[in-house]
């Protein structure tokens, strides 16, 4: 990685969730996406892929993204990976005596995002402009490169979007105390 | 390439018994968050199994020290047959969970995180005698800072499972603790 590549996008890491047991699918689609369309960010389903099923369930794969501009020269986009395999339905008496069908089977899901600066490209028509642009990125905005956008974009954006799932799933470690690093307004 | 060194390796806890697993996670993340420490969740795994639920947890978190110098420090938890289990704490009904766990530490001190002394072989040589030798003292200094961080964290984790923290039989100690 060259130094140069720090100051056209900043990439957040990639978080992961493995999952085997019974969700409700439905119920975890509308959800996130109803975050994502909450926070006005603009989703968009790039693949959906259902497989032709297999002895064990049905394998479906979702590629979705998200993006919104932040400031007229920034944007964040999100992107997520979502795989299920072995997936079949399966009929759950719940705590009122209703039955509901859930998923039982695997998931795989990949969070990660990244903060596109100059997302029109305004600064790209000439070899000056993007000296310019170059130069404004690695000493003016710097600062706030590093500590506010990506950091807003991580953990007031992806994390909580990964505790979302986690607490649809009823994972054990659902809950994050980093909630608030950005500040306590969303 | 950034230049990252191994300070502490593998540092390893094991328990087996009751614990708060939700209590147990926002502890440590309650942990590093005091100390103003980014985090990411590297491994979220929860598979049902046979004889109860398996987890593998891992996070990496740090920490720019300096402008140069970034602490780095990984955890990695490995939990094997959570089962729920009903208990009484202080005449309440808590559930609780039962499971076997192993938990890994690694810390690690990254030089020069921004890549800006790693173009040329030049640099990276300047970058070399600059840790070794004239910025040795701090180089140190953090080294130090990542082995008292950890440990402290360890302890914390000891104290949080209740297990034997100041005395313990000498068949569970290494020959050399003693």
């Amino acid at each position: 990685m060259k130094a140069s590549d720090v100051y056209v996008q900043s990439a957040t890491p990639t978080v992961y969730i493995r999952y085997k047991g019974v969700w409700d699918m439905e119920d975890l689609y509308l959800t996130m996406v109803d975050y994502l369309r909450g926070r006005k960010f603009k989703f968009h389903e790039k693949i959906y892929k259902h497989k032709h099923p297999s002895p064990f369930g049905v394998e479906r794969q979702y590629i979705w993204q998200a993006e919104r501009k932040e400031e007229e020269y920034i944007e964040f986009v999100i992107d997520i990976y979502f795989h299920t395999y072995d997936a079949h339905d399966v009929e759950v008496v719940m705590k009122d005596g209703t039955s509901k069908t859930f998923t039982k089977g695997r998931i795989w899901m990949e969070f990660k995002g990244h903060v596109t600066y100059d997302h029109e490209k305004r600064w790209e028509r000439s070899a000056f402009y993007a000296q310019l642009r170059n130069f404004y990125n690695k000493y003016i905005i710097k600062k706030r490169m590093d500590q506010i956008w990506w950091d807003r974009l991580w953990y007031r954006e992806i994390y909580p979007l990964h505790d979302l799932v986690r607490r649809q799933l009823k994972m054990e470690s659902e809950g994050y105390e980093h909630r608030y690093w950005t500040g306590v307004h969303r | 390439m950034a230049d990252i060194r191994i300070v502490v390796d593998h540092l390893k806890l094991e328990y087996t018994g009751l614990v708060d697993l939700n209590g147990f996670f926002r502890m440590i993340d309650a942990w590093l968050y005091e100390r103003g420490m980014e985090k990411r969740t590297d491994k979220e795994f929860e598979q049902q199994a046979p004889k109860g639920k398996f987890m593998e947890w891992q996070t990496s978190t740090w920490k720019k020290v300096t402008d140069y110098n970034r602490i780095v420090f990984k955890i990695r938890a490995l939990i094997y047959d959570i089962n729920k289990i009903e208990t009484v704490r202080d005449k309440k009904k808590v559930q609780l969970s039962h499971c076997r766990m192993i938990l890994y530490f690694d810390g690690y001190l990254e030089h020069d995180y921004e890549h800006r002394w790693d173009e040329r072989p030049f640099l990276v040589f300047l970058r070399t005698i600059y840790d070794k030798f004239i910025y040795k003292a701090y180089t140190e200094r953090f080294e130090h800072r990542i082995v008292h961080d950890l440990h402290q964290l360890y302890d914390h984790i000891e104290t949080f499972l209740n297990t034997y923290k100041h005395y313990r039989p000498v068949s569970s100690v290494s020959h050399f603790s003693y």
